[in-house]
Parts: structure tokens; C-alpha cells; sequence
């Protein structure tokens, strides 16, 4: 890590998902990953270098897919990237335990016409299953280097590292000009003379036989890149296709085919091993599944919380300690200036302390990643979550919002599609926070008799889960609408034993992309909020926010509330905890005599609508801050969320006092 | 030894695919976990309303009953 200067190459690293091809990516590049969306996606891209000496190769991870079919958001990215991209090579990572399976990548690769090596993973699973792979075969089938691997322990990588290096520079041409090497029999004509109608008819270049193959398969991204690029050529292309019918089965049967032939003589297992079996008849079950599943995420977001609340609190104390010394400092010179910089150090102070929530919560997701459990999660919740458009997986993020919404956000990543992701990520924040609950609580509890407050706070989370139901099926209709849900279709890994290292490199690398990006926004807002409730008089009720509260005073007459509980309201984006110990500020008086302070200055009515509005209202900063630095489209997503948590907090705020006003009050 | 659906297959069952008569999305989907016509596939879960959980090619893959209802197979036992 030397240098610095421009990368020899662009080596892009590829395979099936269960091939450990992140864990290969990580053996390749070590700790500095640059950790990032693909531009205006929501899905994840990690990119690195390979040091050769002074010299090095960029490493692209492109997003595990079953093929390159255009299916789905993330098998566009990777076709895309190697179709436009600037790549001299392609790194495919395949199974040698699943090797029929995993092989059926490198025949889309192959088809692409960019120069590729194999990496063959796993080797020493494969082995222990008796499951020997003639790599010799296998070479002089494929015609390119196969590299035999077991990237967990990190052998082999070093003499894929120099074969990456000397196939960059010079690589061996992967030849499909007009032939791909899989084709066989009736499809081969059909391919080769629609290909060089393409090719030479229509200029389609170098494509031209990838086109060919995908117009075949029917593919639709191919045929609306030909419509608007050369529409003559495709109502040719379609003319000689026309009554040939079962073209897609064909191919389909003949990349099996090939499979077969470039697998030779290797002895076939039975890799679902003994173990997987045995913990799958309880897992997947549909009775005790589910509470296994709920025991699982229970301990596992306990354990969680533990792992990253105490040093929270720790570095919370140090923080508060600090930002007393510099408001008194800084309130000598001017009396705001003391408000701003305890703004900064909050701000800053927020952001160190949630770093190890965050790293305990990305640990404990790439621990259910990597022993197969996360995929049984999916299949048992699936038919739950398939009635509001979701996946089976999409329940975690919502579960994990329950303690606090920025665990909840994070684990939208966890999610296996970037439309599911989408939806769980613009949702989350309608998962009353347990900060959230206990502000209801707290409230409900000072205006009612016990049991109507329980009733009443549980009810609030009810009508919490409906409200995200609903607006779920809103977006799928109205944002959504050209994007097809797809129903469950998943391959179940294989339980093993989680690989540490890898691990903790992966939770190390996320933080560090988390502070880098969230960091800033974080620190930005907090100071901001923090400067306008201190400007200019240094108390909230005569600062920018409280007078930002009276002008809102003709709005929260409609809904009961006065200008405090609107400064209250507004202030709680800041932190959702510090709710009741804003409004006793407000109120000016001891948090202990709230209650009657409260009591005394709304009504009933008032009082719920101000639980309910407080429920949806804009999540916290740190919240947001996750939700910018884990999104592709950011400030649409982020404008999304303020814009749809104002209605439904103000708009049906409103709507709920009048009704209550009318039946109550 | 009758045409049928995957998803009527019972739990324990094994069947050979006649033909994969999903949506194309649906279908390519599949085609890479192995799911295609003449593959032998074992039924490892299939209960009332749940996904149903299959091995093919030494490969676990699970798919809503919907998927399930849309495979031919011929069945085994």
C-alpha cells in the first residue's frame, strides 16, 4: 500500500451467491475496501486493490447473482459494469461443492466476450464430501486458467494474485465473436446466423453474439436496448425467430449439456450434508421454525444491544462531561457561541457512541449470513410477508427497529433484493422506536387509569404495524409500479461454522464506511437542531426553534397541541430519548412534575393525537444519517421519508383530533 | 407415474420435471438453480400453505407454493 497511482487494470470479481466470493474479495484486498452504492442503486458495492509491489489492480465485487439474465436490479449492475465498464478480466467464482450449479455463471460469462480465469472455491469442503474435481478436465474444457482455492484459509491466493496479474496484462482472448462455446446442434445455427446478421448486417459489433444469444433467451433489457439503438435490425432479428418457440428451453438444456461435458468424471455428492439435513428438519419447520426463528433473533438482538449499548454509554458520559466544559468556555465570549460548540460535541460525541451499536449489530448480521441461517429466516416468514409484497427476510429489518430504528435500517442491507430494500429502508422509520414507546407510555400513563394506558400504547403499535402495511402497499402500487414483485425462488446454503476473521474484517470495514459518510451528515444536523434551539438567547423557548414552534401554533391549534408540544415535537428529531426532558425545559419545570404541567395545558384529545403524532413523526438524526449513507438514491429517499412521516403525523394528526375532539372533549 | 404438480408432490417424495410452465422471469430464475426439465428433484418440505423446500442437483432451493404450483412433474412414489 505504498503507492497510490493509477490502478494496471480493472479485474472484476464474479459468481453465483454461496460461492464465498466475498470472502475471496477480502483475502484479494485486505482491509482498505472502499465501501459504497453502485451510482443510484441501493445495492452495495465494494471495490479494492490488489498490490503488486509499487503496482496494484482495482478489484470490483459485483453483486452475487444466479445468472446475468435481466431479472433483477443486481444482475443488471454486474452485466453492465462488464459490458461498459472499463474490465480486462473477470474473476468467476465458482463452488467446487455445487460445481454443475456454479459452473452455470461461467456460461454467462463466457457469452459476454470478455476475457475470464475461475476461481474454484471450496476445495477443501469438496474433498472432506468425497467430491473429487479432475482440474485438469476442467482447465482444457474451459480454456481459460481454473485456480483451485479455499479463500477462508487463503490458500491458493497467492498464485491467483499472480495469475490475476499476468492474465490482466495479457489475457487470454475469450474468443465468442461469433461462437459461443456452449451452443450445440439446432440453436448453434440459429445463433451464429442471427449473430452475424448483428454483427455484420446491423453493426452491433463485438455484442453482436451476446445480443443474439439474449434476444434468444427473450430478454427484455436486450430488446429495448435494440428497439431504441437499431429498431430495424430487431423486427429483422424477430422475423427469423418467429414460430421457433421453445428457443429459451433449448438454450437452457444446452448449457446443461455443456456443464456436463466441462465437468467430466467428477464424482458427484450428496453435498446437503448429513448436518444440514438434520438442523433443517427442525429449521425449516413450519411449527417449530418459527419459534426457533424467534428465539434466534431475539438472542441475537439482545445480544446485540449488550455488545454495543454499554460502550455507548460510557463514551456518552465522556461526551457530556466535555460539551458542560466547552458551554462554559465558549458562553464567556458570546452566549450562543457556548450552545453551538455543545452542539458540535454532541453532534460529533452521538455519532463516536453509535459506532459500536453499529458494529455489534453488522457483526451479528454477518454471523446469520455466514452460517445459512439468514435464508431459512426467509423461507419460513415467507408466507407471512408475501401478503404485503415482501420477502420473507424483509421481516428482519422490522423486527430490529423495534429497540431503536438505527438497527433497523442497517438491516434493510440484509434484504435480498434492491426493491426490497427500497421498501424496508423507506418503511422502517414507522417502527415505533422503543424510545418512541416509552414517550407513549410515559404520557398515556400520566392522563389515564392504567389499563386504558397499556391499552392504549399497545394499541399505538398496532396501528403503528397497519400504518406500515398500508403505506407498503402504496409504494409497491404508486413508486414501484413498472417493478414486479418476484415470488420466493432462493437456494438454502449449506449451515457451517461461521469464518471469524472474516467477520470482524467485514464489521471493521462497514464502520469505517459508516463514519465516513454518516459521520458528517450526523454531526451537521445535530449542530444544526442544537444551534437553533440555543440561538439566540441560549434557552429553547425564546430560540429559532421555539419561535419556528409559535408560527406553528396555527397548526397545532388543528390539532390540539400548543406551541411547546410542537417545539417539543420538533426538537425530538434530534434524539427521540430526550423527549420528555425537552418538554420539561420548555415547561420549565422538573421532569418529576411533568405530568400535571402537561395535564394542565392540553386536553385528551390533545394528549393522544401528540402520542400518535410523535409515533410517525420524522425519525431521529442518527437515523436518517444511516438511512442517506446506505441508500442509492439519497436525497429523493430521504425527502420520501420526511415528506410521507409529516402527512401522516400532522395530516393525520389533525384528521384523528378532530374526530376525538368531537367525541371526547 | 402421473403428470402433476410440484407443489402436490408429498413431503418425503421424489419426481422428475416434465416442464417448468412459470412465468419467463419465474423461469430464469430457476434455470440456474438447476431447475429445468428432466432434472430429478426431492421434496423436503411441503406443508399446507408454506414455501416448499426442494433438493436438486445437490442443491437446496426453496420457492413459494405459487412457484411450486407452476412446475409439471412426474412423480415418483
Amino acid at each position: 500500500m505504498q503507492s497510490s497511482g493509477e490502478a494496471r487494470a480493472t479485474v472484476a470479481i464474479a459468481g453465483q451467491p454461496n460461492t464465498g466470493k466475498s470472502t475471496l474479495f477480502n483475502a484479494l484486498t485486505g482491509l482498505r475496501q472502499a465501501v459504497g452504492n453502485w451510482p443510484g442503486k441501493t445495492v452495495e458495492k465494494k471495490s479494492g486493490a490488489v498490490w503488486f509491489g509499487k503496482d496494484h489492480l482495482e478489484m470490483v465485487d459485483l453483486p452475487g447473482t444466479y445468472s446475468l439474465t435481466a431479472g433483477s436490479a443486481e444482475e443488471r449492475i454486474a452485466r453492465d459494469f462488464v459490458l461498459d465498464g472499463d474490465v480486462s478480466l473477470v474473476l468467476v467464482v465458482v463452488n467446487a461443492l455445487c460445481l454443475e450449479r456454479t459452473l452455470y455463471y461461467v456460461s454467462e460469462v463466457a457469452a459476454l466476450g470478455v476475457p475470464y480465469v475461475v476461481g474454484l472455491n471450496m476445495m477443501d469442503l469438496a474433498e472432506e464430501a468425497g467430491c473429487l474435481v479432475d482440474i485438469g478436465h476442467l482447465q482444457e474444457q474451459l480454456g481459460v486458467p481454473v485456480i483451485p482455492l479455499v479463500a477462508s484459509k487463503g490458500t491458493g491466493v497467492e498464485k491467483l494474485k499472480s495469475i490475476l496479474w499476468s492474465q490482466a496484462a495479457s489475457p487470454i482472448a475469450n474468443d465468442a465473436g461469433l461462437s459461443i462455446a456452449w451452443l450445440d446442434g439446432e440453436v448453434k445455427e440459429i445463433h451464429e446466423s442471427l449473430g452475424k446478421f448483428l454483427g455484420n448486417g446491423a453493426g452491433r459489433g463485438s455484442r453482436a453474439a451476446w445480443e443474439a444469444l439474449k434476444l434468444m433467451e427473450g430478454d427484455a433489457d436486450v430488446r429495448a436496448m435494440l428497439q431504441a439503438e437499431a429498431e430495424t435490425a430487431l423486427q429483422e432479428a424477430d422475423a427469423r425467430l418467429q414460430g421457433k418457440d421453445s428457443l429459451a428451453e433449448q438454450l437452457v438444456a444446452a448449457r446443461y449439456a455443456w456443464i456436463r461435458k466441462v465437468v467430466g468424471d467428477t464424482s458427484p455428492s450428496r453435498v446437503a450434508g448429513e448436518r444440514t439435513h438434520r438442523w433443517d428438519r427442525w429449521a425449516t419447520h413450519p411449527f417449530w421454525g418459527l419459534w426457533i426463528m424467534v428465539g434466534v433473533l431475539l438472542v441475537s438482538m439482545i445480544a446485540g444491544l449488550a455488545a454495543g449499548l454499554s460502550p455507548a454509554f460510557i463514551l456518552m458520559e465522556g461526551v457530556f462531561r466535555l460539551e458542560k466544559v466547552v458551554f462554559v468556555i465558549g458562553s464567556e465570549y458570546v452566549p450562543w457561541l457556548g450552545g453551538l460548540l455543545q452542539g458540535i460535541v454532541r453532534g460529533a460525541g452521538s455519532v463516536l457512541a453509535i459506532v459500536p451499536f453499529i458494529g455489534a449489530f453488522h457483526a451479528v448480521f454477518s454471523l446469520l449470513e455466514d452460517v445459512g441461517y439468514m435464508a431459512r429466516i426467509a423461507f419460513v416468514m415467507d408466507r407471512f410477508m408475501a401478503k404485503i409484497g415482501l420477502s420473507g427476510r424483509a421481516f428482519i429489518p422490522f423486527l430490529f427497529a423495534l429497540p431503536c430504528n438505527i438497527s433497523g435500517a442497517l438491516a434493510c442491507r440484509i434484504t435480498d433484493s434492491e426493491r426490497q430494500r427500497f421498501l424496508t429502508t423507506m418503511l422502517v422509520p414507522l417502527v415505533p422506536c422503543s424510545a418512541k414507546i416509552a414517550v407513549s407510555a410515559a404520557i398515556a400513563a400520566w392522563l389515564f387509569p392504567p389499563g386504558i394506558a397499556v391499552g392504549a400504547v399497545v394499541g399505538l403499535v398496532f396501528l403503528n404495524f397497519l400504518l406500515l402495511g398500508f403505506m407498503c402497499k402504496l409504494l409497491d402500487r404508486f413508486v414501484l409500479k413498472d417493478e414486479e414483485a418476484i415470488s420466493l425462488i432462493m437456494e438454502l446454503p449449506q449451515y457451517q461454522r461461521p469464518n471469524w476473521k472474516a467477520i470482524a474484517r467485514q464489521t471493521y470495514v462497514r464502520c469505517v464506511a459508516f463514519v465516513r459518510k454518516a459521520g458528517t451528515v450526523i454531526v451537521a444536523f445535530s449542530t444544526l437542531i442544537w444551534f437553533a434551539a440555543y440561538f439566540p438567547s441560549g434557552e429553547i423557548n425564546t430560540s429559532l426553534l421555539g419561535y419556528v414552534g409559535h408560527l406553528l401554533e396555527p397548526l397545532g391549534d388543528l390539532m390540539g397541541l400548543d406551541w411547546r408540544m410542537m417545539t417539543a415535537l420538533f426538537a425530538s428529531v434530534l434524539n427521540k430519548e430526550a423527549m420528555l426532558a425537552t418538554l420539561a425545559v420548555i415547561f420549565n419545570v422538573p421532569t418529576t412534575d411533568l405530568s400535571g404541567a402537561i395535564n394542565a395545558s392540553i386536553s385528551g384529545a390533545g394528549a393522544i393525537t401528540f402520542i400518535y403524532a410523535q409515533s410517525v413523526f420524522l425519525p431521529c438524526v442518527a437515523t436518517l444519517g444511516i438511512i442517506y449513507s446506505e441508500t442509492g438514491k439519497r436525497v429523493k429517499t430521504l425527502l420520501g421519508i420526511l415528506l410521507y412521516t409529516s402527512v401522516l403525523s400532522l395530516g393525520l394528526g389533525i384528521l384523528l383530533y378532530q374526530v376525538l375532539h368531537l367525541l371526547i372533549d | 407415474m402421473k403428470a402433476m404438480k410440484l407443489a402436490d408432490v408429498p413431503q418425503g417424495g421424489a419426481a422428475t420435471v416434465e416442464e417448468v410452465a412459470c412465468s419467463p422471469r419465474e423461469r430464469s430464475r430457476l434455470a440456474p438453480l438447476g431447475i429445468v426439465q428432466g432434472v430429478g428433484v426431492e421434496v423436503l418440505r411441503n406443508v399446507n400453505r408454506g414455501a416448499v423446500l426442494v433438493e436438486v442437483r445437490n442443491t437446496l432451493v426453496a420457492m413459494s407454493r405459487a412457484v411450486a404450483e407452476g412446475i409439471v412433474v412426474k412423480g415418483e412414489r
